[in-house]
């Protein structure tokens, strides 16, 4: 080997050590001839006249240990462990030149995040190198891979959402169903309540006529009084119905709920039994709310009652009022809202109960043991008082109803006590306004016999001009409900043209706003149908005598 | 370009000005509240709409967001995982910059559609060089005063930069005459 050729070999091998930084050389006795640039510092102790074996094993392609191994696999990738650090590994191919063998190659790294671990650098790859490039493809998709799914948790979070929010809409979707077709059930309701009411009031009315004139003693008079019951009981009905359809007429005032609840324990004790143990909780000061008192009533019984009902082997019954600051689809302005809780420990009901619960003549009692109105009795009386009824339940967990109504900002003065007034007329003139003629002669012929001086007409524009043409009548008995005029509006009339003039407005469906809101004049007053001869004697009693 | 630009807008205005105020830049650059994609290429426009919207919703000139983008860039990039491909550029402000062409055709390699600006060095001595910056895209100068403003941080040295736009030649261009001294602690850049 010439000088020249001696150093031209010198100058390939510095060549192939800087194209190839960790590149490795070594003779048929493995012993290191030439070393690649990077070894020096990454680690000096791979260097010329070390053994190969002793600083490397090779794990790919297996068995293999000498150079002959070597020689038959050139063609093949080569995977190397460096001894002194285990989790550095090279990888790359020999070339066989003149009885050497070159390592040709670099560190196995697939992640560019790794370099610093191992105390390397991007530029440890020589731009020929297309392992540096590779790493940096590598972490461009990492980072896609890091878009991909923040998008899909973002994905996942919004179906997530949207989810919730459908169901949430199904659920108003559901509640608007069940409102409207309970609302169409309370429109049928009071419409059948109206007429069924006037018919009711002829028969109770003539069965009070000829109670009068039955002696005592006479069987037929046992008879009658069956009448009677029968009619006081279909009047119940109906006013159940009433009830239901938001039509009772409620005489609403600032009501104490705590003391309206401790006033009612007692009776609410004696209707319940002995066998249900009953709690009333009622937090301190809260307030008071517009309602009627015999609503507030009738609702705490009804609920009670279905309580009782629903634990026929005893229980707890747990009646709480406590404030509340919210209540959905509230559509009042109010001072936050009272809630009162009925709370047992019975039977509790599935959902398909639940759905139909306040739905009139639902029941799940017996024959005869239900008229499947209590709680649609309820629910009407809670929206007349503009407030709002929630209820929970399973299948052997008893039941929980949140009735919620509005807290009033002000307590307006109570409204004084009624006045007993004997009954019967003096000759008195009074004019009667009925569209039912069947209505109309009952009260002619028992304001008759009572010794009024009664005129009548089935329609208020004749009355009117009856009014207009006769002497001035000491007081008006008006029904409510009637074809071309309402009574509200032919007590304006007729005032407009007598001035004022005691009235009484009677109605088995009061649509009339002014009578519902309770905000009558003080010479008018309202009877709901049907009514008792006596009780109608004693009211028109009572107005004329102011 | 790329949306790994767009996801930088983001992030500086979600990191400076909160998220309220990203969800307005990006309503009024009339853009779907839907993440970024860095490998996904978007309109050049979309990039300036937001530069545009911006400099509305904050009240700044979009050449002040350009810079402050530029700066942000140097610190988001090594964030968000080329970090080593910003160190293997160079270890000294000069290296690196001579470098960045290399750089970019390396990044090339991940993003084919890439069409990055070219920069050269000039008037090279140990603490003062022009770069000439050359770029498709009109109005970005800005832009690479921020740049350099974070890469003064990065080799922590403190950077005088003069802009200056050169239309004569056979490609017109910007160039930035820069000087710079060590921080303190700063052994030499």
């Amino acid at each position: 080997m010439s000088g020249g050729n001696a150093k031209d070999s010198e100058s390939d091998a510095q060549l192939v050590g800087e194209l190839f930084p960790f590149s490795i050389s070594f003779d048929g006795a493995m012993r290191v001839t030439a070393v690649g640039a990077r070894w020096a510092t990454f680690a000096p102790t791979v260097r010329v006249g070390e053994s190969f074996l002793d600083h490397f094993d090779i794990e790919r392609p297996t068995e293999v240990r000498t150079c002959d191994d070597i020689r038959r696999h050139t063609a093949d990738v080569f995977v190397m462990v460096l001894k002194s650090r285990p989790d550095f590994k090279l990888r790359g191919q020999f070339v066989a030149r003149e009885g050497t063998l070159k390592f040709v190659g670099g560190p196995w790294i697939t992640r560019i995040s790794d370099l610093p671990r191992f105390g390397l650098e991007l530029s440890d790859f020589p731009p020929h190198d297309p392992r540096g490039d590779f790493l940096v493809l590598l972490q461009t998709q990492e980072s896609t891979l890091a878009d991909l799914k923040s998008l899909a948790a973002r994905l996942r979070a919004t179906g997530a959402k949207m989810e919730a929010e459908m169901k949430l809409r199904e659920q108003f979707e559901a509640q608007a169903r069940q409102s409207q077709k309970l609302e169409a059930v309370a429109r049928l309701a009071g419409g059948i309540a109206h007429d069924f009411n006037n018919i009711l009031m002829a028969v109770q009315g003539y069965v009070a006529l000829s109670l009068s004139r039955i002696p005592p003693g006479d069987p037929v008079r046992a008879w009658v009084e069956e009448i009677r019951k029968a009619g006081d009981r279909a009047a119940d009905l109906t006013r159940q119905l009433l009830a239901y359809s938001r039509q009772q007429v409620l005489r609403p005032s600032a009501l104490d709920l705590a003391r309206e609840m401790r006033e009612f324990e007692k009776l609410l004790r004696s209707l319940i039994g002995e066998r249900i143990r009953l709690t009333v909780v009622c937090d301190e000061g809260l307030g008071f709310v517009w309602a009627d008192g015999t609503a507030i009533n009738q609702i705490v019984m009804n609920l009670s009652l279905n309580a009782r009902d629903a634990m026929p082997g005893g229980g707890e019954l747990e009646i709480r009022l406590r404030a509340r600051s919210d209540m959905p689809n509230a559509t009042v302005d109010a001072d936050g809202f009272i809630e009162l809780s009925v709370r047992d420990t019975g039977i509790g009901m599935d959902a398909a109960t639940r759905a139909r619960a306040f739905e009139p003549f639902f029941t799940t009692k017996e024959v005869g043991k239900g008229s499947g109105l209590g709680l649609a009795q309820v629910y009407g009386l809670v929206e007349q008082c503009h407030g709002a009824i929630e209820v929970e339940s399973e299948p052997g967990r008893g039941s929980l109803f949140r009735v919620l109504l509005p807290r009033i900002k002000s307590v307006e003065p109570v409204a004084p006590a009624l006045v007993q007034h004997a009954a019967g007329g003096r000759g008195e003139r009074l004019l009667l306004v009925e569209d039912e003629p069947l209505v109309r002669k009952l009260l002619e012929q028992l304001l008759s016999r009572a010794g009024y001086q009664v005129s009548s007409s089935g329609d208020p524009h004749d009355a009117l001009a009856i009014a207009e043409r006769e002497a001035p009548f000491d007081a008006v008995v008006t029904d409510v409900v009637m074809a071309g005029m309402t009574g509200p509006e032919f007590a304006v009339k007729l005032e407009e043209l007598r001035g004022r003039v005691p009235t009484i407005f009677m109605s088995g469906h009061t649509e009339d706003e002014f009578i519902r809101s309770g905000s009558l004049g003080t010479h008018q007053r309202y009877m709901p149908k049907p009514f008792s001869p006596a009780d109608l004697l004693a009211k028109v009693r009572e107005l004329l005598d102011g | 370009m790329y949306g790994l630009i767009n996801k930088a807008v983001e992030g500086l205005v979600r990191s400076k000005f909160g998220d309220a105020t990203w969800d307005k830049i990006r309503t009024r650059a009339g853009l779907p509240d839907e993440p970024f994609i860095s490998m996904e290429q978007y309109d050049d426009k979309t990039t300036y709409d937001l530069v545009g919207a911006a400099s509305a919703v904050l009240g700044a000139p979009g050449e002040a967001i350009l810079e402050e983008f530029g700066y942000y860039w140097t610190k988001y990039t090594a964030e968000a995982g080329y970090g080593e491909l910003m160190k293997s550029a160079g270890k000294t402000l000069p290296e690196f910059l001579r470098n960045l062409d290399q750089m970019h055709t390396r990044v090339k390699l991940s993003f084919p559609h890439l069409a990055p600006p070219s920069f050269s060095v000039t008037d090279e001595t140990t603490s003062s060089l022009t770069l000439h910056y050359y770029s498709d895209r009109a109005g970005l100068a800005p832009l690479v005063v921020g740049l350099l403003r974070g890469l003064g941080d990065r080799f922590n040295v403190d950077i005088v930069t003069r802009a200056e736009r050169v239309n004569e030649g056979p490609k017109p261009h910007d160039l930035f005459r820069l000087t710079w001294t060590p921080r303190a602690g700063n052994a030499g850049a």
